[in-house]
């Protein structure tokens, strides 16, 4: 989110893809973090982010947490019990109108970190900035200002309208959050520093997106 | 007694409006600054733009000329 392109394709919990395939076009169970699929949405969709927040691209898991052995032969997620199984991930829907009928559609879920969650709340979201979206290049509507770490619409698009609604997603999505841009800044810029100095870095693991835009300006 | 500007200080969505603005607005300048283009019209208008933001929203604008 910063926002990778999110392939969710690939659902490793097949028991949960089953019982939502059979929910087609009725409205669904309600939707409850108590509820038994919780886990295995949450733990499948960090597997499609890997391990990622999918707005802010902050790490949530690590790999050992989500990869394929966490499942058993039924697709259900192995449940280790705390503290093995916390996680400061929480499943979101991105369009939180959708949760009440259709609180269980895959589509609409992602897994984000949970201060994120709590400020993002109810509020309308605009699928400009869906990262799963075909249409959603992070490239072509953002920019990132690596003095400051601060996300903004991308500077060649000149009509105010898409800036206003690019902009309004980034606040929505969190994407400039106080305690975010702090962990951003204080993981890049030493690498931005290595990076004009012409010096090798450690393989990047949070923040793609922001990176990848500092590394385009060098 | 400082003014109090309800329009950037006491309204979260404006305030982060112009915080995402005034970012572009500087990616923007620095662009401009690097292609030498800071003379034209339209930069001196960006600049002015930034500038009051910027003030607002009370950023330190030291070592920004070096850009």
């Amino acid at each position: 989110m910063g926002m990778r392109k999110i392939d969710k394709t690939q659902i490793l919990a097949t028991e949960y893809q089953l019982w939502y395939q059979q929910l087609k076009g009725q409205k669904h169970p309600k939707y409850s973090s108590s509820h038994k699929y919780y886990k295995d949405v949450l733990i499948s969709l960090l597997y499609c982010q890997q391990g990622l927040c999918a707005y802010t691209e902050i790490l949530i898991a690590e790999e050992e947490r989500y990869r394929l052995e966490n499942f058993d032969k039924e697709g259900r997620y192995i449940d280790r019990g705390k503290p093995e199984s916390s996680f400061s991930a929480q499943l979101d829907h991105f369009n939180s109108h959708l949760k009440e009928k259709y609180g269980w559609y895959w589509d609409n879920f992602f897994a984000i970190s949970d201060k994120i969650n709590i400020e993002k709340g109810t509020q309308t979201v605009d699928d400009i900035l869906k990262p799963d979206s075909p249409e959603y290049d992070p490239h072509k509507l953002l920019g990132y200002n690596e003095k400051r770490h601060i996300f903004h619409a991308h500077p060649d698009i000149e009509d105010e309208s898409l800036q206003l609604r690019i902009e309004n997603m980034i606040f929505v999505l969190g994407l400039n959050q106080g305690t975010i841009k702090d962990n951003r800044r204080a993981y890049l810029e030493p690498k931005k520093k290595s990076l004009a100095l012409g010096k090798e870095i450690e393989p990047v693991y949070q923040f793609f997106t922001a990176f990848e835009m500092i590394e385009e300006k060098l | 007694m400082r003014v109090f500007d309800l329009g950037i200080e006491g309204n979260e969505t404006f305030r982060n409006r112009a915080l995402t603005k005034a970012a572009r607005l500087e990616t923007v300048l620095s662009k401009l600054r690097a292609e030498n283009k800071m003379d034209t019209f339209e930069a001196q208008k960006i600049w002015a733009d930034y500038l009051k933001l910027a003030t607002k929203l009370a950023w330190r604008l030291d070592g920004y000329e070096e850009d």
